[in-house]
C-alpha cells in the first residue's frame, strides 16, 4: 500500500498506473450481458418417459438458407451424444410427405401427434433459427446464432420444454487486439449444447 | 496542496463518468387494466406480429421470443404457433394486424385460449453511430381478453444504441439477438410484476 500511495504525482507512480490500466482492461473485457436460457418444463411429464425424439425441420428465419438444416444436424448430434434415441431425419421427412400437413409453420398439435405416432416418437422438436450469420460491425466481424426449440409430448400434445438461446458477438479482445474469436460453427455448436443442457 | 487538488479532480471526473456508464435503458411504456383478474388467463395464443421493419423475418423472430419468454416466465401456457395459423385460415381472417372484437372472440373459442397476444415490431436492426454500430429493437405488444374482445394490457418497449462503455471504451456490445431478448423480457416484466 505504501508503494501505491506515497506522496508523488499520479503520473510518477508506475505501480498505481499499471494497476489502473489493468483494472480498466479487465472491466472492459468483462462488460456485456450474460443472458442465460430460460426453460419451461411441464411437471406432469417426466423426461424419463421420453425415449425417442424426432427433430422436425426448423423454421429458418435467418439470412443463411441452410441455417435450419445445420442447426437440425447439430441438435440431432447433440441428442445422440447424450445417448438419446433420435429418429432418422429421412423417416421424419417421409412421414411429413405422407401426412396432409400443408407446411411446417402451420402444423397443429393433432398433425404433430399423427406424424409422431406414424414414426413411433415419444416427443417431437419444432422451432426456429432466428439468426445464423457472421455480422459486420464497423471494425470487426463476429458470429451470431439464436435458436428456439419447443418439445411437444406426442401422447398428451402438451409443450414439455421450450428454450430460446443466443450466443456470439464481438468481445473486447477481438475488437481491439484482433485476437481470433470463435467461428460461426463453434458458436452454433455452443448454442445448441447450452440449450439442450437446460433439458438434461 | 497540488497533490490534493489533483486527487480531488480525479475523484470528480470519476463521479461524473459513473452515472453515464450506469445509464439504464428506457423503461417500457405500458397500460394494464387493473379491473381484470389476470389469474384466470391460463393459456394464450401469440398472433403473428406485424413487421414494420426492413428485416422480413423480424416479426417471426420476435414472435418466437415472446412465445419462449411467456412459457419461461410461467405467466401462461402458449398454444403451438402452427395452431394459430391454422385457426386464422379456418376462420378466413385476412388481416391479422387489425382484428375486430368479433374475430378476437372467435379465435379465442377456436384456440381455447383466454387471451390473444398481438402487436408489432417497429425497429429491428443496427444503427450506425460515429465509431460503433449498435442494435436497436422496438416492440409493441397487446393482450386481448377473448371473452370480451377488450385490450387488457399493452406495452411498448425500445432498446438500442451504444452504452457509454461501448462507445467510449469499446466494451462488449449487445448483439441484435441479445437486444431483442432483453426487449421482450422487459416488456413482459410489466405483466409479471402486476
Amino acid at each position: 500500500m505504501k508503494i501505491l500511495f506515497h506522496k508523488k504525482p499520479l503520473t510518477d507512480n508506475p505501480a498505481l498506473m499499471l494497476v489502473l490500466v489493468v483494472q480498466a482492461i479487465l472491466i472492459m473485457s468483462c462488460a456485456g450481458r450474460d443472458l442465460k436460457p430460460y426453460v419451461h418444463t411441464d411437471t406432469d411429464i417426466t423426461l424419463d418417459q421420453i425415449d425417442k425424439i424426432a427433430v422436425f425441420p426448423l423454421q429458418n428465419l435467418s439470412t443463411d438458407k441452410f441455417a435450419a438444416k445445420k442447426i437440425e444436424g447439430l441438435l440431432i448430434m447433440d441428442f445422440l451424444a447424450r445417448g438419446i434415441n433420435v429418429i432418422e431425419p429421412g423417416e421424419v421427412m417421409s412421414a411429413l410427405r405422407q401426412s396432409n400437413a400443408q407446411s411446417i409453420d402451420a402444423m397443429t398439435v393433432a398433425d404433430l401427434q399423427n406424424i409422431g405416432n406414424m414414426i413411433n416418437a415419444d416427443a417431437v422438436i419444432i422451432g426456429s433459427v432466428g439468426t445464423f450469420a457472421m455480422n459486420k460491425g464497423i471494425s470487426v466481424a463476429y458470429p451470431e446464432v439464436s435458436v428456439h426449440f419447443i418439445m411437444i409430448d406426442i401422447q398428451s400434445g402438451s409443450t414439455v420444454w421450450s428454450v430460446w438461446h443466443t450466443s456470439g458477438g464481438p468481445n473486447f479482445w477481438t475488437r481491439h487486439f484482433g485476437s481470433e474469436g470463435a467461428t460461426l460453427d463453434e458458436i452454433a455448436r455452443e448454442v445448441v449444447e447450452d440449450a439442450v443442457d437446460t433439458l438434461y | 496542496m497540488n497533490l490534493i487538488k489533483t486527487r480531488i479532480l480525479i475523484c470528480l471526473l470519476f463521479t461524473s463518468l459513473l452515472p453515464l456508464a450506469c445509464r439504464s435503458s428506457n423503461p417500457p411504456t405500458y397500460h394494464i387494466n387493473e379491473d381484470v383478474d389476470f389469474s384466470f388467463i391460463k393459456k394464450v395464443a401469440v398472433m403473428p406480429l406485424e413487421n414494420m421493419t426492413s428485416d422480413k423475418s423480424a416479426g417471426e423472430i420476435m414472435r418466437h421470443l415472446v412465445i419462449s419468454e411467456m412459457l419461461a416466465s410461467g405467466l401462461a401456457d402458449v398454444v403451438v404457433p402452427g395452431e394459430v395459423i391454422h385457426a386464422v385460415n379456418d376462420l378466413g381472417i385476412k388481416n391479422i394486424s387489425s382484428l375486430s372484437r368479433k374475430q378476437i372472440i372467435s379465435l379465442g373459442r377456436a384456440l381455447r385460449v383466454q387471451a390473444l397476444i398481438m402487436g408489432s415490431v417497429q425497429q429491428y436492426g443496427h444503427v450506425r453511430l460515429t465509431n460503433v454500430s449498435a442494435p436497436e429493437v422496438t416492440i409493441t405488444l397487446m393482450m386481448a381478453d377473448t371473452g370480451t374482445g377488450d385490450i387488457i394490457w399493452s406495452v411498448t418497449k425500445t432498446r438500442g444504441g451504444a452504452s457509454f462503455m461501448v462507445s467510449h471504451f469499446g466494451a462488449k456490445s449487445e448483439t441484435i439477438s441479445e437486444a431483442a431478448l432483453a426487449t421482450v423480457r422487459e416488456a413482459l416484466e410489466t405483466l409479471s410484476a402486476y
